[in-house]
């Protein structure tokens, strides 16, 4: 109810700054969501309940289930994975609905739907092609689907490795990340080929672009027969211009396979558990203590750094009991604040 | 404590109103065949709902009950219990005495239990471990045959039902026998396409149901031997096989998963209404084969071997004392944890003393071990008096206090990764007290009965993400005994009907107020929240007509209130209240021995959408004919 109320007065006053200021039409609001940060809630697997939270960076405000309060009541579907802006589209990823949403990046009311995908996880645009990770299913390798965004239909598929998580462009190059194994697959997009296979470390997942242009991804690690863990989590640097790995921090642990780096480019930041990790990208071995330690948080499950602010934002999922908390600090670890998100916060997209 | 002294007060009160209200009988009438259990449930409510006639499943027979919430996933889709604000697990189920819930998941999947196998199902309301042992935490349910007539006998029925969305329905029973023996045997088979359209908000277009069509089929075969004039011997054998696409999501479509129960049930009962008791005993074996396939099968087997002995022996004139012991060997196989033994013991011993004619105090105790533990002793102490006892007119009331627990399931305790051994069992205390007035009046009959009462759930079992690494790397999913639920509820009921002869009409309805209230768990801001799925209000409405007593007519309404989906009871996340109207219309008709009847059913009539799981649709307006004949 809150959420409609400050959507109508957001509209509101996005109309009368369109009538104010009506000649002057790139500065016009395209809607209450231009300016702002996304929280992707995953919500509970099978119950379809994910949803997607907007934070107004100036306001502060906070406004949950977006896709519901613009598009009466509709959901997006279940586990709502990832969400990817592009110009004034969001490409919004339901896993186990195997679709992805295409919504207004704006006004988040709903355009279309990329239907007929497996699992998806992950998407990128690079020019007016989009490129989602796709799991397929347990017992099958995983795949990279390209989608036309103009006519929006899937025109090509690239079959990688078990459990294609994340994806990442560099050099006119696809980098996606087999989350089941321990290898990188290099595809070159003109043939829709896996050009090469790089061998990263065990569950590799999220990619982050540092301010070299050199690309991270990082690896929780793996476990043995018994599920005890190897420890053996590690970040890992990809040199996109010759496809090879140019270097390596061991973590000696098992930690999330979530990353994210900060503004200048230079720090970068993970989890384990309710601890928050912050490791330089020029550094050779790990941090021996975490930046931080949330002892109101049950477990964090998503990370993001605003490129605009540096601000980190964690998420904590709360064990999917209720809505998630979303704890925000600077890079050096200071608390900011928090605010409730939806079920399974997990991503961040900044805009 | 405080329920304690509540109880004792109450005591004092109804001996003082019935001191000088003396009478005769003493004891309730024995019935030789395994005297029931529920004669010790003194002070508690207790309801039969008989069965038996249709094909249907146990979660459709419980619909509309008070204090009751059925999480289904779908139409006949996978469907758990919650009563009075309790959780799946919190509720046994028993079959011969033995509770059939998984050992694996701790709970009963509603809809795999087939009515038309049974004669009768109980419902014992609150918290009763002293009588079921583990699980009887909001409740219990019985699942029970009637008692065997020896004596040259023959009676078949055939039972075909049809109806929307492809359901066909097929059940044959017969049970003969003579003055020795005496043989039941049922079979069935049900099949629904659950192809219904439906118009989910949530995706804000009409669209038809794929993938749930549900297949059951099973037979039960019962033998009765009358070995000499006080003792029995019986076996029973039942087989059911459920098969079922799983019903997805509103907004999923590709689904392919399937699931597959094969429940096997066998057991021996002997009885003797011996000279200084009446002995009975069972060995039952029950083991469920559930195969789930999605991209690839897996399957969970389990089994239980259960071996229980009781006496019930009358103490003179006044008192009953009833004592026994349980053995069960619990036994799991699948991919998670390879194979898993464990035995349970069980002593209980039960007291029942008629203080008066109107007035009888019940004391209950058991005392369960498994695994090498000692599970929370479970007394109880229930009370009835009745205030008035005439032809015409009851005024009784009734109170008890009890202790309850449950085991933990094997999951719980040791699947890997995850699975916590040092996980301690569920406690509850109980409280609850009623009252019932009946009066016959000249040309009607009114019957109201009201029940408040509270349980404190301590030491529940929650799963979440490790959070250091002592048993589990951070991170792992693991059980630890974290939540602390209060429980209050309210129940009312009325019901009246007429006496008359040769129109019969009947009216009533019964409201439940059910606040089940987390006071400890993961996160102090979820603290006095509403658990999710238990509607705070629910309630319905019948009213019925008969006439000749072969025509009949009902028309039921049964509201369940607002259910919030998690512990933090953002209205913009709970599933929407929701009213369904039924309407039926019979007619019977007798042939010298043989009988025919005919049924429509429509339901949700008003064809409204509703969810008993979050975004998951139920059927709209659905009709069924019935035929059902006897010999």
């Amino acid at each position: 109810m809150k959420n409609t109320r400050f959507f109508l007065f957001a509209l509101l006053a996005a109309m009368s700054f369109t009538i104010a200021s009506c000649d002057d039409e790139d500065n016009a609001p395209k809607g209450a969501y231009e300016d702002g940060v996304f929280v992707v809630n995953e919500g509970n697997f099978l119950h379809a309940d994910g949803s997607v939270t907007f934070i107004n960076r100036s306001s502060g405000e906070v406004s949950n289930d977006l896709f519901g309060a613009v598009n009466a009541g509709r959901i997006l579907g279940d586990v709502v994975q990832s969400m990817t802006v592009k110009g004034d589209m969001a490409y919004v990823v339901v896993n186990n609905s195997n679709k992805v949403e295409v919504v207004d990046a704006n006004t988040f009311e709903a355009s279309y739907t990329l239907s007929d995908l497996k699992l998806p996880r992950y998407f990128i645009t690079v020019g007016n092609k989009g490129y989602v990770t796709e799991w397929v299913s347990f017992v099958d390798k995983g795949r990279v689907s390209v989608v036309d965004l103009d006519s929006h239909t899937v025109t090509g598929t690239i079959v990688t490795d078990y459990g294609a998580e994340g994806i990442a462009e560099a050099n006119g190059k696809l980098f996606v990340s087999n989350n089941f194994t321990n290898t990188v697959s290099v595809i070159n997009p003109a043939t829709l080929q896996v050009v090469q296979t790089l061998e990263v470390g065990d569950s590799p997942g999220v990619f982050v672009k540092d301010s070299q242009n050199k690309l991270w991804v990082i690896c929780g690690g793996g476990s043995d027969a018994n599920y005890n863990p190897l420890n053996n989590g590690r970040l890992v640097q990809i040199d996109a211009a010759t496809n090879t790995v140019s270097k390596t921090i061991e973590l000696n642990t098992n930690v999330s396979d979530n990353l994210a780096i900060n503004k200048a480019g230079n720090q970068l930041f993970y989890y384990k558990g309710k601890s928050v990790y912050r490791v330089n990208t020029a550094d050779t071995a790990a941090p021996s203590a975490p930046l931080l330690t949330e002892s109101a948080a049950v477990s964090f499950y998503g990370i993001g750094i605003d490129p605009e602010t540096d601000i980190l934002y964690v998420a904590d999922s709360k064990a999917f009991q209720g809505n998630g908390t979303v704890f925000t600090y600077s890079t050096t670890g200071s608390a900011k604040g928090t605010f409730t998100a939806g079920i399974g916060p997990n991503n961040f997209v900044f805009k | 404590m405080r329920s304690f002294l509540w109880l004792a007060g109450l005591c004092l009160a109804a001996s003082v109103a019935f001191a000088q209200e003396r009478d005769t009988t003493y004891l309730k009438e024995v019935v030789v065949y395994g005297l029931p259990v529920t004669s010790y449930a003194t002070g508690a409510k207790v309801q039969r709902i008989v069965s038996g006639e249709n094909v249907s499943t146990l979660a459709d027979g419980l619909i509309g009950e008070a204090s009751l919430y059925l999480k289904t996933y779908g139409n006949g889709q996978l469907t758990t219990i919650s009563l009075r604000g309790t959780n799946a697990s919190q509720t046994a189920v028993l079959w011969n005495g033995v509770n059939i819930n998984s050992p694996t998941l701790g709970q009963t999947d509603f809809s795999l239990i087939p009515l038309f196998l049974f004669d009768e199902a109980t419902l014992h309301y609150g918290t009763a471990s002293s009588l079921y042992g583990s699980d009887a935490i909001g409740g219990s349910v019985m699942m029970g045959q009637a008692a065997p007539v020896f004596g040259k006998t023959f009676h078949a029925g055939l039972y075909q039902q049809v109806g929307s969305f492809g359901r066909s329905a097929t059940g044959i029973k017969a049970s003969y026998g003579n003055e020795r023996l005496h043989f039941r045997t049922k079979v069935y088979r049900a099949y629904i396409r659950n192809d219904f359209s439906y118009d989910a908000p949530a995706i804000g277009h009409r669209k038809k149901q794929s993938h749930a069509s549900v297949t059951n089929t099973g037979f039960d075969q019962q033998v009765y031997v009358k070995l000499s004039a006080r003792q029995t011997l019986s076996a029973e054998l039942m087989y059911t096989d459920n098969f079922r696409e799983i019903q997805p999501a509103v907004t999923n479509d590709l689904a392919n998963e399937t699931i597959e129960d094969r429940n096997l049930r066998a057991a021996l009962n002997y009885n003797n209404d011996a000279a200084w008791a009446v002995i009975h005993a069972t060995a039952a074996y029950v083991s469920a084969n559930q195969e789930y396939t999605d991209d690839e099968p897996s399957t969970v087997r389990t089994g239980l071997l259960a071996i229980q002995a009781n006496a019930d022996k009358p103490l003179g004139a006044r008192s009953n004392l009833r004592f026994g012991i349980n053995y069960n060997h619990y036994s799991a196989t699948s991919v998670e944890y390879d194979h898993l033994g464990e035995s349970r013991y069980d002593a209980f011993a039960s007291y029942r003393y008629a203080i008066a004619a109107p007035w009888t105090i019940n004391v209950n105790i058991r005392q369960s071990f498994f695994d090498q533990h000692y599970a929370p002793l479970s007394p109880s102490v229930g009370t009835e008096v009745h205030l008035r006892k005439t032809e015409k007119s009851q005024l009784t009331v009734r109170a008890l206090s009890s202790r309850g627990f449950r085991v933990p399931t094997f999951n719980e305790r040791y699947y890997i990764p995850g699975g916590n051994p040092l996980i301690k069992p569920e406690k509850a205390v109980h409280a609850e007290g009623g009252v019932m007035w009946s009066e016959k009046f000249r040309n009607a009959m009114v019957k109201i009965d009201a029940t408040y009462y509270q349980s404190w759930i301590d030491e529940m079992i929650v799963w979440m993400p490790a959070v250091n690494d002592d048993l589990w790397p951070i991170g792992t999913w693991t059980p630890s005994n974290l939540q602390k639920v209060n429980v209050r509820g309210t129940e009312l009921s009325l019901r009246a009907e007429n006496v008359s002869q040769r129109v019969k009409v009947a009216g009533g309805a019964s409201y439940s107020l059910t606040q089940s209230l987390n006071k400890k768990g993961i996160s102090a801001d979820q603290n006095n929240n509403q658990l999710p799925y238990v509607p705070l209000h629910s309630a319905n409405a019948f009213a019925s007509m008969s006439a000749h007593s072969n025509w009949k007519l009902e028309i039921r309404y049964q509201y369940t209130g607002l259910r919030h989906s998690n512990l933090d009871n953002v209205d913009y996340q709970a599933l929407k209240a929701y009213g369904l109207l039924d309407l039926s219309v019979g007619k019977k008709q007798t042939f010298g021995k043989w009988s025919a009847e005919a049924k429509i059913d429509a339901k949700n009539l008003a064809d409204v959408y509703y969810e008993n799981l979050k975004n998951h649709a139920m059927p709209g307006r659905n009709y069924a004919i019935s035929l059902l004949f006897n010999f």
